[in-house]
């Protein structure tokens, strides 16, 4: 039963958690941080653009390409337009980032509530409570029990370890560029390493983690993802290559470790069906960020 | 969008759609203003996404609240229980916000998403426990996020139009300190003025409107309305007391307006056609604003770029040296300066003279008047007749000919 | 008007200063004009640096010396202005970036970054490792040795954190070192260092110089200047003066640019 059950979502959950606490490194290296919460938002507006130009009776394959292909380019053009914003030099980032995040978060909204919702199956009450949350246990998870059949694992599995395996070569093979473009940009741009450029693909990779993640996990973990896991490495260390393995590993115990939580919080609380593993996961990383930002606090000044 | 609709939206534009309509206009009218000032300070101060962190660190806090009253047989319902479980937990998160901006090396920005996740996710976590446990309101809880305009009425409304119009006053009454502390805090605390306290005074009354906005807009859609009137005022002016104004204008008659449009028609969220009325009102300022909008700065931009090579490409032509910049020989060309092959035109050739002369004034008034001259946006970029006094050009032409008959660079 | 001030000889009222042979001119850029709201924070300025010489790019504050040299080397948007590589202009990003190393202000930078001392000099060697590979143990010999140049080596492995400010721009240099560029243009090398990293900074530009590299900085202190550049070029949002050190900071020149603001003390103690 575990490995029918537990174990895809735990993969899952890991591989999602990891892919976000790794484009979360730079992130917060660039005070970028709350990409990651703007993203999720408006892949709302994103997935429900996708579900109308394909149409209601499209296939399920079908469906779900649309949906992630609208996800990403709404998330792309977020990114685009709150750095349109930031240019005029009149608004900061997190404001430009807000009025951007909030409007295609209403446009979705409104589209959501103009299309017959049922249609597209998402809940307005699920899409405000923090977007498209489905408990990872509960997920569809269609293939038989051996590890042997990897070739028949749910879709999300392959989508995630693919953008994951993408991800950790970029930044293996480019991680001295990402680095010296993170510290010193204008030097970089004089040296003839292009920073804008590596700048725009970082949030362009953020981009497609946080869709890639947000379709099976849901929005609450991947914006603790992107925070958390780096926040957590960067106040224990001082090294870079470091920093980024530190993330991994707290992204994978906040996965494990929220997920047997949750499955054991429910029989504990006398719960039929648990508490979301989702936001359990999300609560772990969060705690041990909080233990090791008061076990590395500076004193008051 | 028929004719009916456009009808029933000019009704409720005079408040004449119905009492409901007409409340919840009011209502988001009151709200839209106390966001939009409340919202300037904190984006002076450089912390606009505390909104984000504070309505998002609600959750937990109305989920307990929740829980607490039911334990007790109270009736879950009840919206003051709520809320104020809903402001403790955001407080705690601001303090959180803080101490972690103080005590830790990570920036504002990871403060505020660290504290946003979570203190949201166990806030979810306490909803799924909630949902699962027989109790009774349990939409009420759930409103409280989504925002309805149902939450204007049962006598609410005062309770949002109170509270709103109170935080407008201490904002406005405040703007010198608020001002102060946003825009230079050493000065500030060399004044005296406790600039911690301040602060979470801002963050206080911020944390008030984005509570009692809940109810209406719902938790993701009350941050638009701290955020987007402030973004927008910033495009008509820069000073403190004038973008409160303008944002609070700005915010009231946003929310009016989409509040009006959502009464008149199906399938309308509230919060959802407001916050897109504030949007369209911040992208036309984007592009449009006169002084600081993308469209007046591009032609500004250009402009002063073609004045400029102009300038440049006749001042090399009186100094006889070539012209590489490709824009620059074809302004002069385009002017009729310069012909095909680069030499100048008979009229290139005066306006060049004229050029080199008028240089010459302006290097001289800055020579004599450095101060005044850099103090001037116009120097060295428009003819110096057009700009100065005629008395003034006419001492220093009458200096520059001395200068000249004694002796070439003698200035 | 009377017909002698109709007739213009020569074009006067420029900045005072004799123009160099072009051939000796290591980088030059002219007519440099950057504008970022409505006032130009620049106007027609410019500078011409000699083969194997110090030149100093001096002016009050906000005059627009770290705009011009970042103008120049094209890292921010100008609306005129034309950058010339020993003679020839500027086509490509990739002509400069061979051909100068830009050492940035130190607080433009977050030093609280997760960088060791070594891996902040190896990024100079960038192009030499090329884009995608690993540092071989011949590219760190390499950044060693720059590092040991400015009395760093004992700390390559120091978090850039853990630095001093003095510690922190011999880091800087010797990143600019390992890019082994002809040219090299700094932003105010001797802002927040101490006396002794000052005195070494110093040394440093000069064996460079006697070497045939060109240096360019901008520098605040006129007291230094003297001693510290051969030529220099005095701004105030345009040209002032340019040429060698002593006319360019001529008593005149100087009370031009600063507009009166210096006191007679501060003028004596400039001009020597």
């Amino acid at each position: 039963m575990f490995w029918v059950n537990d174990f895809p979502s735990l993969l899952l959950g890991s591989l999602a958690a990891a892919v976000c606490g790794l484009w979360g490194n730079f992130l917060i290296l660039r005070r970028q941080s709350l990409l990651g919460d703007a993203i999720s938002h408006v892949v709302l507006p994103g997935i429900v653009v996708g579900f109308l130009v394909v149409g209601g009776a499209a296939t399920a394959t079908a469906l779900q390409f649309a949906t992630l292909i609208g996800a990403l380019l709404a998330a792309l053009a977020a990114v685009a337009l709150i750095e349109l914003i930031r240019r005029t030099g009149l608004i900061e980032s997190g404001a430009a980032m807000g009025v951007v995040f909030t409007a295609m978060f209403a446009a979705g909204v409104l589209l959501l509530e103009q299309t017959d919702a049922s249609k597209v199956h998402i809940d307005v009450e699920h899409a405000l409570m923090g977007g498209l949350e489905r408990v990872v246990w509960t997920a569809a998870l269609s293939g038989p029990g051996s590890l042997a059949a990897l070739a028949d694992a749910p879709a999300e599995i392959w989508r995630i370890a693919l953008v994951y395996l993408f991800s950790a070569i970029l930044v293996v093979v480019f991680l001295k560029e990402l680095r010296m473009v993170s510290f010193d940009p204008a030097f970089a741009e004089a040296s003839g390493v292009p920073a804008r450029w590596v700048g725009f693909a970082i949030a362009a990779m953020t981009a497609l983690a946080a869709v890639a993640a947000f379709d099976a996990v849901g929005s609450i973990l991947v914006i603790a993802m992107f925070v958390c896991p780096a926040a957590t490495a960067r106040v224990l260390t001082d090294r870079l290559a470091r920093q980024i393995w530190l993330s991994q590993l707290v992204a994978i115990i906040g996965a494990v470790g929220g997920y047997m939580l949750a499955a054991f919080a429910a029989p504990a609380l006398g719960l039929e069906r648990g508490v979301s593993a989702a936001a359990m996961i999300a609560v772990t990383a969060g705690l041990i960020q909080a233990v090791a930002m008061i076990a590395t606090a500076k004193r008051r000044q | 969008m028929d004719g009916a609709f456009w009808a029933e939206f000019g009704k409720a534009l005079l408040l004449q759609a119905g009492w409901n309509a007409a409340v919840v206009c009011l209502g988001a009218a009151a709200l839209g203003a106390g966001a939009g000032v409340v919202g300037v300070f904190a984006l002076l101060r450089g912390r606009a996404m505390m909104s984000d962190a504070i309505s998002h660190a609600t959750l937990p806090g109305v989920a307990a609240a929740f829980l607490l009253v039911s334990a007790w047989g109270g009736d879950a319902r009840a919206l003051p229980a709520m809320l104020i479980g809903g402001s403790v937990s955001a407080a705690l998160g601001v303090l959180a916000v803080q101490w972690i901006s103080a005590r830790t090396r990570l920036g504002e920005d990871a403060a505020i998403g660290t504290v946003l996740s979570s203190f949201f996710a166990v806030g979810v976590a306490l909803l799924t426990v909630i949902q699962q446990l027989p109790l009774a309101g349990q939409a009420g809880v759930e409103r409280l996020l989504i925002g309805s305009a149902a939450g204007m009425l049962d006598g609410e409304r005062e309770t949002i139009m109170i509270v709103a119009g109170v935080l407008c006053v201490i904002a406005i009454a405040l703007t010198r300190e608020f001002a102060a502390i946003a825009f230079d805090p050493a000065y500030a605390a060399s004044l005296g003025w406790p600039v911690r306290a301040l602060d979470l005074l801002l963050m206080a009354l911020l944390l008030a409107i984005v509570v009692i906005g809940l109810t209406t807009v719902g938790l993701v859609l009350i941050i638009a309305l701290a955020i987007a009137p402030p973004a927008t005022a910033r495009f008509w002016c820069d000073r403190a007391r004038p973008m409160a104004l303008i944002s609070g204008g700005v915010g009231a008659v946003g929310c009016y307006v989409g509040a009006a449009l959502s009464a008149s028609g199906d399938n309308l969220p509230t919060g959802a056609v407001i916050v897109l009325c504030l949007a369209a009102v911040f992208a036309l300022s984007l592009l449009l604003s006169p002084q600081r909008g993308i469209v007046a700065a591009l032609l500004r931009r250009r402009r002063l770029q073609n004045r400029v090579h102009l300038r440049q490409g006749l001042l090399a032509v009186a100094r006889s040296e070539p012209i590489f910049d490709a824009r620059t020989v074809r302004i002069l060309c385009a002017a009729g300066y310069l012909r095909g092959d680069g030499a100048p035109t008979e009229a290139g050739a005066v306006a060049a003279k004229q050029m080199a002369r008028d240089q010459a004034l302006w290097n001289l008034y800055r020579d004599l008047h450095p101060e005044e001259a850099f103090a001037l946006a116009d120097w060295s970029l428009r003819p110096i007749d057009e700009v100065l006094p005629p008395d003034l050009v006419a001492g220093l032409m009458e200096q520059l000919a001395q200068a000249r008959r004694g002796g070439i660079g003698a200035a | 008007m009377t017909p002698a001030e109709l007739k213009l000889a020569a074009f006067d009222g420029e900045a005072t200063g004799v123009a160099p042979d072009p051939a000796e001119i290591a980088l030059a850029a002219e007519g440099v004009t950057v504008a970022y709201g409505k006032k130009p924070a620049l106007l027609g300025a410019g500078f011409a640096a000699r083969r194997g010489r110090r030149l100093a790019i001096m002016g009050p504050n906000g005059a627009g010396k770290s705009t011009l040299l970042k103008a120049a080397l094209g890292l921010i948007p100008r609306l005129s202005g034309e950058t010339r590589l020993f003679g020839a202009p500027v086509s490509r990003r990739k002509a400069l970036a061979r051909a100068v190393a830009y050492v940035p202000q130190r607080a433009a930078v977050d030093w609280d970054f997760p960088a060791s001392v070594l891996d902040v000099a190896l990024m100079g060697l960038h192009r030499e490792i090329g884009w995608a590979r690993a540092p071989r143990s011949r590219h760190r010999d390499a950044a060693m040795g720059y590092l040991a140049q400015l009395g760093m080596e004992a700390f390559a492995d120091r978090p850039i954190g853990q630095l001093s400010g003095g510690q922190q721009q011999r880091v800087f240099l010797a990143r600019a070192l390992a890019q082994n560029a002809p040219i090299i243009a700094l932003d105010e090398p001797f802002a927040g260092v101490d006396a002794a990293t000052e005195r070494r900074i110093v040394d440093l530009l000069a064996s460079l110089t006697a070497e045939g590299r060109t240096i360019i900085a901008v520098h605040h202190d006129l007291t230094t200047a003297r001693g510290y550049f051969d030529d220099a070029v005095l701004l105030n949002c345009t040209v002032i003066s340019r040429g060698p050190i002593e006319e360019a900071l001529s008593r005149d020149a100087l009370g031009r640019a600063y507009g009166g603001r210096l006191a007679d003390t501060q003028l004596d103690a400039a001009t020597g």
